[in-house]
């Protein structure tokens, strides 16, 4: 599973974390990033019977000629959305599942810093080496 | 209890927080008259005191009644002047001063915060919210037990935005006391009520009826819990003002007033 960018955004849509592997590529990212807001959005309409914490997958395809990415959401009962980027047609959803599971955790930990203002970016180091540790798992 | 643990923690580093910003902040130095207002407010007790500062603060007349409206025409002139969304309206006010309204405010977004945090921790392997009812269920049941170690007694609504939890037994001012003296006053009046003692049989805990001065100081103590509702209720996504009222002294009811925003 290779994962090529992660992003947290918040309750108003307003990005709190962005991830890249690649820091060149970061625009594109944000980009998709961004669209695949709608998808949260329609979910919540469209979806009433829901269980916890829904994952979907986002076929993005051949955004680039070269690459395909898919995207994955996760969204927390506070409203938080938990955005993955992966380059692997190989990747299942229940690994990806497990994956966002900590990653919710971690984002958890993080909001938990009394220093932390809810709304602003999140620039904790922790969150950062954590994050990293669990993709090269 | 872990729990319990972690509660006194985030206590702890929310205060020394405030105390570093406030130290930050506010690099002049407290005026005497500020503090000696803090401590007036710290030691109010006895009614016959306060009455005497009151007067001599607002320089008027001596009858009570007249202070009395005069109080609630200067809250209505400063809930005017003042509506800042993070400040409860109370039940029972006298004069506040900006310091007590500073105060009143910090405390509440305490709180607030707390409120979040454990919504936040608490609410990853809960199933969704379909209606508002469940999230009210969600911060009476789940909240307060992770923070109270018990459920809220009863959940009312009145249907048209407003949500009152009771709590018969609260915990954070359930070991309250007062002077032997106001204690005496208290169980005297208490005593000669039947309907208190009917009440005492059945229940074991003693409720003890406050005069208003002691409800006033109550009032204190309970900015944080009308905050840690407000934070749970908009994490997972309710608007609203909670305030709070205490007729005797472990029973609480918090009341939640949802904001519709159109």
């Amino acid at each position: 599973m290779h994962i090529v960018s992660l992003a947290v955004v918040g309750k108003k849509n307003n990005p709190l974390y962005i991830y890249c592997e690649n820091p060149k590529k970061k625009e594109n990212f944000e980009y998709i990033i961004h669209t695949s807001l709608d998808f949260f959005e329609e979910n919540k309409i469209t979806n009433n019977e829901k269980n916890s914490n829904e994952e979907k997958p986002l076929y993005v395809g051949l955004l680039f000629p070269v690459e395909s990415y898919r995207v994955y959401g996760y969204l927390t009962l506070t409203n938080y959305k938990l955005i993955c980027i992966i380059d692997d047609t190989t990747s299942k959803n229940e690994e990806v599942g497990f994956f966002m599971v900590d990653f919710h955790k971690f984002l958890c930990e993080a909001i938990c810093n009394p220093f932390y203002i809810t709304g602003s970016p999140i620039n904790s180091q922790i969150f950062h080496k954590k994050i990293i540790q669990r993709i090269k798992k | 209890m872990s729990v319990s643990y972690s509660l006194l923690e985030q206590i702890i580093f929310e205060s020394v927080h405030y105390v570093i910003r406030t130290v930050h902040s506010q690099s002049k130095v407290l005026d005497p008259e500020e503090t000696n207002l803090r401590v007036k407010i710290a030691t109010r007790f006895n009614e016959k005191e306060e009455e005497e500062e009151e007067e001599e603060k607002k320089k008027k007349e001596k009858d009570i009644e007249k202070d009395q409206d005069k109080e609630n025409q200067k809250e209505k002139e400063n809930g005017k002047k003042k509506k800042q969304e993070n400040v409860p309206q109370l039940e029972f006010i006298s004069s506040k001063t900006d310091i007590e309204r500073n105060i009143i405010n910090r405390l509440e977004i305490i709180g607030y915060r707390l409120g979040e945090r454990t919504a936040e921790r608490i609410a990853k392997n809960k199933p969704r919210f379909q209606e508002e009812v469940e999230k009210m269920r969600f911060v009476a049941k789940d909240i307060w037990t992770a923070l109270f170690g018990k459920m809220v007694k009863n959940l009312r609504t009145n249907h048209q935005g407003k949500w009152m939890f009771q709590d018969d037994d609260f915990k954070l001012i359930r070991n309250i006391s007062f002077t032997l003296s106001e204690e005496l006053q208290n169980v005297s009046h208490q005593q000669n009520t039947r309907k208190n003692q009917q009440k005492q049989k059945q229940t074991n805990t003693t409720n003890i009826i406050m005069t208003e001065s002691q409800k006033q100081i109550l009032q204190s103590y309970l900015y944080i819990p009308c905050g840690i509702i407000r934070g749970a209720l908009s994490a997972i996504g309710v608007e609203c003002t909670v305030t709070v009222i205490c007729e005797q002294l472990p029973d609480c009811v918090f009341t939640a007033k949802i904001i519709n925003k159109k």
